[in-house]
């Protein structure tokens, strides 16, 4: 197995004559935490976006365990394991906090229409798996006792959890969280942080988008400065916090 | 006829009824950039136009003139209490609910035209006689003539009240960025107000000039109003001038079309183009495919 | 669980076999064989509408084109009946496959106005090929149903008919919300996006549930056709695709029950009214447009929610 499981090389992203992100290279460590900085409408989203493949990149290939993903359609992309949270969470409203979860199992298994419609063993067989690991995955965000609320019902902070335990369901290999930590207070914040420690642990590669310096520093084992659209640092939290220019980034125009 | 003067006789037809289309398709384009919703009622303000003023002049005698700016007025009064009593009560509502309210109110006012008119059809005397010009050993009615007048008039309005009034402008302002529009003072809730009446009134002059060529009736609202909708779609939403061309291409195609391949398929040629524009290229032939992409549907 | 699930309809479908037997007036069996018709149209276009949020505005052309394929099958050509059913399916699956494909990368707007289009040119197309449909004047003769050498040519025959395909329908409609791909379905309603980030195939779940509504509406059309012996173009006009929708606003989009009630009332409704006919037009607009501006959820979901406030008061004294 590679060192590398997700590597972008020379990204370009133009909207109309806006540059988004401009010859963007990284390579994300299997089983590590990467963080995404940078201010607001560096192409974090965008890079995001374009990892996905719900816009393609206008130049530039992204390859997964070597494997050049761009250009695929997003849910092939999730086949192949990638999941992803969304920057406002987009939870499935009409449906119970346990059936969004049970969508996330939606690539691990296979009934279709017939065999559902009708109720064939197979598909009750299988319905009760998706089921028991939604409910597991339920309990590992906490969300336990809220599987039978209608999703569109709970606080936005639960709604990020919900995302991210919809994302763990389907047991990807890469999880992408877009600024994770929105909206939540310190305490939730701390618990989060904890959450996508455990993720890691189990194996998963995390990328994760946040504003939350604190949080970044404190989770990220690699950190990938944004600025325009184009790539301004790459290191560890210390080198980034060591580093001139993203503290002018940071700090300096504040002045 | 020789296959010159067939030529221009077709021609003429076509840009007549494509004039109609056009002006359809303007008053989609109009209330499409100030909210972002497809009016699937306006259609049935040309009937109306129509319809009011075959009952204007009958019942109450009134001169063409005058029964013209009456008409146009009921109507544009019949648009904007549509959109205070159905669209502006509602906050924020989902496309899906908004498609459904337009269309109720699609069927309300034929419902209405009905119960009032009946089921009959009717007819206008022509503005200006019926002594057909020739050209060419084409004859053109003069209405016709009157038709593409309207059109080039309403054109000219529009272009004036786009770039030269304070309305128009804030009409503007708020297609590009409703919230910028209304941090900067614009009344938005006015401007969508303002694009339903002048929508309907558009439609309501369309539908009197045609009257006199074509007969009225209340269902007729639906089928114009599809294919003025193919005119505003093939031009490029929200493009004007996109709309006014597209519309008397759909219109010249659908003479042509009629004329030397088959009558009874005429109307399925402008919904023809409308489906094969919707999945070759949605943002029409003169939108910008960017815009079209950014424009939430 | 599965038992459980479908006792509600278990119940209906006995409540359904004995009603017959307690009517003495045949005009009111041939109203509720007309329920049950528009009830399995209703389904079909609900789990497109209401479950996964997609627009048709054209959904009464499949409708026709299934009460004209059986109809011409059997009455012009002599064609017995099940082969004939299984040449409608095929038929409108199909037609419904391209005009799906074709539609349905659009969204909100665009899908409304193309689904309506489409619907316009079968209508046209209906209305202009007389040699085969006969025209605008419509198709007569259409046989009563045979299978199997017994004969469906009694209202009170046909009213068992009906309601058995309605109730098998609607088990196995309720088993696919409750699936795997039930729930991909309800996930287009709330965000393509996030459907297809957990991946989903957003465009190819589209056109299998457009092609699977238009089945059941084709179903509901064959149904119709031998029922009144009889079908003209005016079954594919926007105004009945129009009846169809409301009849699902009024029930209660996304629920199933929803689809049957606004079936029942909207059917009922001109039986109850003398003077209906007139004002058809007028009422159908003026109850869409109510009941999604005051009540967008239908009755059903009224009712639910009137149900709750109810528990939540009397709980709260006791």
């Amino acid at each position: 197995m590679a060192e590398i499981i997700l590597e972008a090389a020379g990204i370009r992203k133009e909207f109309g004559g806006l540059i988004a992100l401009n010859n963007v290279d990284f390579g994300v460590r299997r089983g590590s935490i990467t963080a995404v900085i940078g201010p607001n409408g560096a192409g974090k989203t965008t890079l995001i976006n374009v990892m996905t493949g719900v816009t393609p990149p206008t130049a530039g290939a992204i390859a997964l365990n070597g494997l050049t993903i761009s250009g695929l359609k997003s849910h092939d992309i999730a086949r192949l394991g990638i999941a992803r949270t969304f920057q406002t969470a987009q939870v499935f409203g009409t449906m119970t906090v346990l059936e969004n979860v049970m969508v996330g199992r939606h690539t691990k298994t296979g009934c279709g229409m017939i065999a559902s419609a009708l109720s064939l063993g197979r598909m009750r067989r299988e319905e009760k798996a998706i089921g028991d690991k939604a409910l597991y995955y339920l309990d590992m965000v906490g969300l336990g006792d809220l599987a039978q609320q209608p999703a569109a019902s709970v606080p936005i902070g639960t709604q990020r959890l919900l995302e991210i335990g919809r994302a763990l369901a389907a047991e990807p290999s890469v999880m992408l969280l877009d600024e994770p930590a929105a909206g939540l207070n310190t305490q939730e914040t701390r618990a989060l942080g904890q959450l996508i420690g455990t993720i890691r642990d189990r194996g998963i590669t995390v990328i994760i988008v946040e504003h939350d310096m604190e949080l970044v520093m404190d989770i990220a084992d690699e950190i990938l400065v944004l600025n325009f659209g184009s790539r301004l640092a790459w290191g560890t939290p210390e080198q980034i916090q060591a580093n001139p220019q993203v503290i002018e980034v940071y700090l300096g125009r504040d002045e | 006829m020789s296959l010159l003067s067939q030529i221009i006789q077709f021609l003429f037809t076509g840009l007549t009824i494509g004039s109609i289309y056009a002006m359809v398709g303007l008053g989609f384009n109009i209330i499409y950039n100030a909210t972002g919703i497809i009016n699937f009622a306006q259609g049935e303000f040309v009937m109306l136009g129509g319809m009011v003023m075959v009952w204007l002049t009958t019942a109450f005698n009134l001169p063409l003139p005058a029964g013209f700016l009456l008409s146009v007025l009921i109507v544009t009064c019949i648009g904007a209490a549509f959109e205070r009593l159905a669209i502006f009560p509602l906050k924020k509502p989902p496309v899906l609910i908004l498609i459904i309210i337009t269309l109720a109110g699609s069927i309300i006012f034929k419902g209405a035209a009905m119960l009032l008119w009946g089921k009959q059809t009717y007819s206008l005397p022509h503005f200006s006689g019926e002594e057909p010009l020739h050209l060419l050993g084409a004859t053109i009615l003069p209405q016709a003539l009157w038709i593409i007048g309207i059109l080039m008039a309403v054109v000219a309005l529009l272009a004036f009240f786009f770039n030269f009034t304070i309305p128009g402008k804030a009409m503007r302002a708020c297609s590009v960025n409703p919230v910028a529009a209304s941090l900067v003072g614009i009344n938005v809730k006015r401007i969508v107000l303002l694009s339903f009446a002048m929508s309907a009134g558009i439609g309501a002059a369309a539908g009197i000039a045609f009257t006199p060529i074509v007969l009225m009736e209340f269902d007729r609202g639906a089928l114009l109003g599809l294919k003025g909708f193919c005119a505003a779609v093939l031009g490029g939403l929200g493009n004007g001038t996109g709309a006014v061309i597209a519309g008397l291409l759909i219109g010249v195609l659908e003479s042509f079309g009629a004329g030397f391949i088959s009558s009874e398929y005429k109307d399925a040629i402008a919904l023809g183009v409308l489906l094969i524009v919707l999945l070759v290229r949605p943002s029409g032939l003169m939108g910008s495919r960017e815009a079209a992409r950014l424009k939430e549907f | 669980m599965a038992f459980r699930r479908h006792l509600p309809i278990m119940l209906f479908g006995c409540a359904a076999a004995v009603l017959p037997l307690a009517l003495k007036d045949p005009y009111y069996l041939g109203i509720l064989v007309f329920i049950g018709i528009f009830s399995i149209a209703t389904m079909g276009l609900n789990l497109l509408m209401g479950y996964a949020g997609q627009i048709s505005l054209g959904h009464a052309a499949f409708y026709a084109l299934g009460a004209y394929a059986t109809g011409i099958l059997t009455a012009k050509y002599n064609v017995h009946f099940l082969p004939a059913l299984a040449a409608a399916i095929i038929v409108t699956a199909g037609i419904a496959y391209v005009i799906g494909m074709a539609c349905l990368r659009l969204k909100g707007h665009y899908l409304a106005v193309a689904t309506l289009a489409a619907g316009e040119i079968v209508f046209i197309c209906l209305n202009a090929s007389v040699g085969f449909t006969g025209g605008p004047s419509g198709l007569a003769g259409i046989p009563s149903i045979e299978i199997g050498g017994f004969s469906f040519d009694s209202d009170f025959k046909f009213y068992y008919l009906v309601w058995a395909v309605f109730i098998l329908l609607f088990i196995l409609t309720a088993n696919i919300i409750n699936s795997r791909t039930g729930r991909a379905l309800r996930c287009l309603h709330s965000s393509e996006v996030a459907a297809a980030a957990m991946g989903i195939n957003v465009t190819t779940l589209k056109v299998q549930i457009f092609v699977l509504s238009a089945v059941y509406a084709a179903l509901a059309g064959v149904l119709y056709g031998h029922s009144v012996t009889f079908i003209s173009p005016q079954a594919s006009d926007l105004m009945f695709s129009v009846k169809l929708l409301t009849m699902i606003v009024v029930g209660g989009m996304g629920h199933l029950w929803g689809g049957v009630l606004g079936a029942a009332l909207l059917t009922l409704l001109p039986e109850a009214l003398s003077a209906f006919h007139d004002y058809e037009l007028i009422i159908y607009g003026s109850i869409l447009l109510v009941i999604v501006m005051f009540l967008p959820g239908g009755l059903m979901r009224g009712f639910e929610t009137l149900y709750v406030t109810i528990l939540k008061k009397v709980r709260g004294r006791g």
